[in-house]
């Protein structure tokens, strides 16, 4: 009895150190066989360019078919998409001419909060005007804000919804790559586009603040530890229609504010070092090899030795 | 006055679940942040869209079952809080099963309210289901397939097993500890099991050579033996019918919702491989790699120590199941690629099954243990924020932190290990055989 115990353990011993062994050189092999990861750099940037033209309201996103056409998000082709989209049309042209009344004296961007969950804060501050105040009697007017966001940060489209359902932003929408999981190098880049109303008070007020909760993505890996992530200005309109509508004829009148003044946000993210990369796999693997054969030999030792002996 | 106390115990905890789901809604609404865990947003969005006949995997990042939209249905008719009301419910039932499966097992009635508290009292396990986690749901059912062995209702276990592991997929590492312990059974002519009962002092001679006999029928056979003597009516009965529910459920969804379903449900948790930080031990080598992807060796050299230790606890520890079952579940989520808070629920609800039987005292190794697992848990979460909410660059700390968390987990289940009187669930037929004599006479 004892002599047949002892080899069945022997031959269960056998097979957990066949195992141990697999692990050991599958482990090296890996290592052999690893190389160096590509690099990916985000592009961000803003080239000014005038904009005004038709929307008809049953169309409630400006960026929405940029996807359509383009697999990926460049500065150039999103104007061209916008300038191709909403080109001067002469129907518009009246009313576009109207709205300069709405003019943006300044807009200033920040980050506000810590760490990887942040907010970009817009400031907007219209030119402080009684024509203005008397144009938006009669007709009701959106600033519109498109963040062309570069690959290392998100919105979360649920997060944007809530927000529209507490009335903190008229509307928002996220379009292209808006994967809540996936790290940077894995990632594309996103269109973030925010309505809010223009009211009378914002005018008085002389601005409005727009925050825009962004998360970072987890950046490729850099010797740093630290990767720089750039937001480029956004693109910024305003679209009117009269308050008096006849609703087979709705259409909007959209005219971009321009964003020259303000200037490119960045955002330190911490992200992982290259040259950590065989110690910590090494590290790892062999970490919980060597818990898993402790447990193991405990398991033989303790079901052995606790009330039974295997006699 | 057992009953009495048991029934003040839920009474009591009923309410503080309760008074918890009334608070959450109240701190949703005034804070900025939220109490309900974010899943709950996800699976109630699922809900609304089955409620409108649409697919629920139209809401990105539902991974789960839709039987779980389904069950959420209400939270858009109803009141959105009626997914947290039924896990808590599920959460209180919980309490009810321990009581019952050690009452089976004839612990006394202190140690059972004692081991009910253990579950109805720990702070992970009433916030997880009133923040709106789902896994009470899980756990509940994995206690009632316990119960059904051992009421000797195989069919019904085989039903409610292969629902959850359509569920939730990770109960699928206990289908070798149920086939080991459904193989070695013995039915009384009233068509259930003879069980084990427990006792206090430490285990005499005879019953450790008892113990040995059940014990050595499931252990220390060479493996071809082994293999032969898995093989009964009740263990194929059992595989056939919970790998037919499994494919079933499985089989529905596909055809509602097709490769949906199976990618996000199904697949995603077959092949996850999270970069981002978590307790694991493997998120920055998985971060480390990601942009080069992961080759077929990599993946099974991450997959092997899980497959070692599973292996070992269920040959030496099968014929204890709760037991089993516990050390199962705690080095499963261990060893795995991914390890969030709501997973250690898993084996919560399967620890205060085998506290009548451990030699350990709370004062002072009970406490030194749950001082490590707790301590290395807030050390990894300290290194976590600082990550997350500060934007310091601390990837080789935190992942220091899950190493040491690692050792933590495997000094715990070591002591646990040490100081468990193994006592299978079921009699050996030697024994059971003489106690039906005994009976008779």
């Amino acid at each position: 009895m004892d002599m047949q115990c002892r080899q069945h353990k022997a031959q269960w011993l056998m097979i957990f150190g066949f195992f141990f062994l697999l692990i050991l050189t599958s482990n090296w092999a890996c290592h052999a066989f690893a190389f160096s990861p590509d690099h990916q750099a985000s592009i961000v940037g803003s080239v000014e360019r005038r904009i005004f033209g038709c929307l008809p309201c049953s169309r409630a996103y400006l960026a929405i078919s940029y996807f359509d056409h383009h697999d990926s998000l460049l500065e150039s082709d999103f104007h061209d998409f916008l300038a191709q989209e909403f080109g001067p049309g002469d129907f518009c042209r009246g009313l576009a001419n109207d709205m300069n009344v709405l003019r943006l004296a300044d807009l200033h961007r920040h980050l506000s909060g810590e760490g990887s969950h942040r907010h970009l804060v817009s400031t907007l501050r219209f030119v402080n005007q009684s024509d203005a105040v008397k144009w938006l009697d009669s007709h009701s007017c959106e600033a519109v804000v498109i963040e062309r966001l570069p690959i290392g940060v998100f919105a979360d489209p649920f997060e944007l919804q809530h927000l529209v359902h507490l009335r903190v932003f008229l509307d928002a929408a996220v379009f292209g790559d808006s994967n809540l999981e996936l790290p940077s190098a894995l990632s594309n880049r996103s269109i973030v586009e925010i309505h809010m109303d223009i009211r009378n008070e914002y005018l008085e007020n002389y601005e409005t603040a727009i925050q825009l909760p962004l998360h970072a993505r987890y950046p490729p890996l850099d010797s740093s530890g630290y990767a720089r992530i750039e937001i480029g200005r956004p693109d910024l309109f305003v679209r009117c229609r009269p308050k008096q509508l006849q609703p087979e004829s709705c259409s909007w009148t959209l005219k971009n504010l321009g964003a020259g003044y303000a200037k490119n946000v960045m955002w330190q993210v911490p992200c992982g070092n290259e040259a950590h990369t065989g110690i910590v796999s090494s590290i790892t693997f062999a970490s919980a090899l060597t818990c898993a054969l402790v447990i193991v030999l405990s398991a033989i030792y303790f079901s052995g030795s606790n009330n039974i002996k295997c006699s | 006055m057992g009953s009495i106390d048991l029934r003040r115990m839920m009474l009591f905890s009923a309410a503080l679940r309760l008074l918890l789901v009334v608070y959450g809604e109240w701190q949703d609404a005034h804070m900025k942040v939220r109490y309900t865990d974010i899943d709950y947003l996800v699976f109630s969005d699922a809900a609304a869209m089955v409620a409108a006949g649409r697919s629920p995997f139209e809401r990105s990042t539902y991974r789960y079952s839709p039987l779980l939209a389904f069950l959420l249905v209400p939270n858009s008719t109803f009141h959105r809080s009626w997914g947290k009301l039924l896990f808590s419910a599920a959460d209180l039932l919980v309490g009810l099963f321990i009581d019952t499966i050690l009452k089976l097992r004839g612990v006394p009635e202190n140690l059972r309210l004692w081991s009910v508290a253990a579950w109805l009292f720990n702070p992970f396990t009433f916030t997880i289901g009133t923040r709106g986690n789902c896994e009470p749901v899980v756990c509940v059912i994995i206690l009632w397939i316990i119960l059904c062995l051992m009421n000797g209702k195989v069919v019904q276990a085989a039903f409610w097993y292969g629902l959850i592991v359509h569920f939730r997929i990770y109960p699928i590492i206990y289908s070798l500890p149920l086939v080991l312990v459904l193989s070695k059974q013995n039915i009384s002519p009233a068509g259930k099991p003879y069980l084990w009962q427990w006792s206090f002092s430490q285990t005499t001679s005879s019953q450790s050579s008892d113990i040995r006999a059940a014990k050595t029928s499931v252990s220390w056979t060479g493996p071809w033996v082994f293999i032969r003597g898995i093989i009964t009516r009740d263990t194929v009965l059992f595989g056939f019918l919970s790998g037919c529910m499994f494919f079933l459920w499985t089989a529905i969804f596909f055809l509602l919702y097709g490769w949906d379903f199976l990618n996000e449900a199904l697949l995603y948790h077959l092949t996850r491989t999270d970069p981002r930080h978590n307790f694991s031990i493997y998120f920055y080598h998985i971060y480390l790699h990601h942009q080069q992807g992961f080759s077929a060796i990599e993946k099974l050299i991450s997959f092997l120590p899980q497959l070692m230790v599973q292996f070992a606890l269920i040959l030496f520890f099968a014929g204890d199941l709760p037991f089993c079952l516990f050390l199962q579940t705690v080095a499963f989520v261990a060893f795995n690629k991914v390890m969030t808070a709501q997973y250690f629920v898993w084996f919560f609800c399967l620890l205060p099954l085998i506290l009548p039987w451990s030699n350990m005292r709370l004062k002072w190794k009970g406490l030194i243990c749950i001082s490590v697992w707790m301590g290395s848990q807030l050390h990894w979460l300290m290194w976590g924020y600082l990550l997350e909410f500060k934007g310091w660059s601390v990837f080789i700390q935190l992942w220091l932190a899950s190493l040491l968390f690692l050792v933590a987990n495997t000094f715990v289940l070591l002591m646990v290990i040490k100081h468990h009187r193994y006592s299978p669930i079921f009699m050996p037929l030697a024994k059971s055989g003489m106690a039906h004599a005994r009976k008779l006479e």
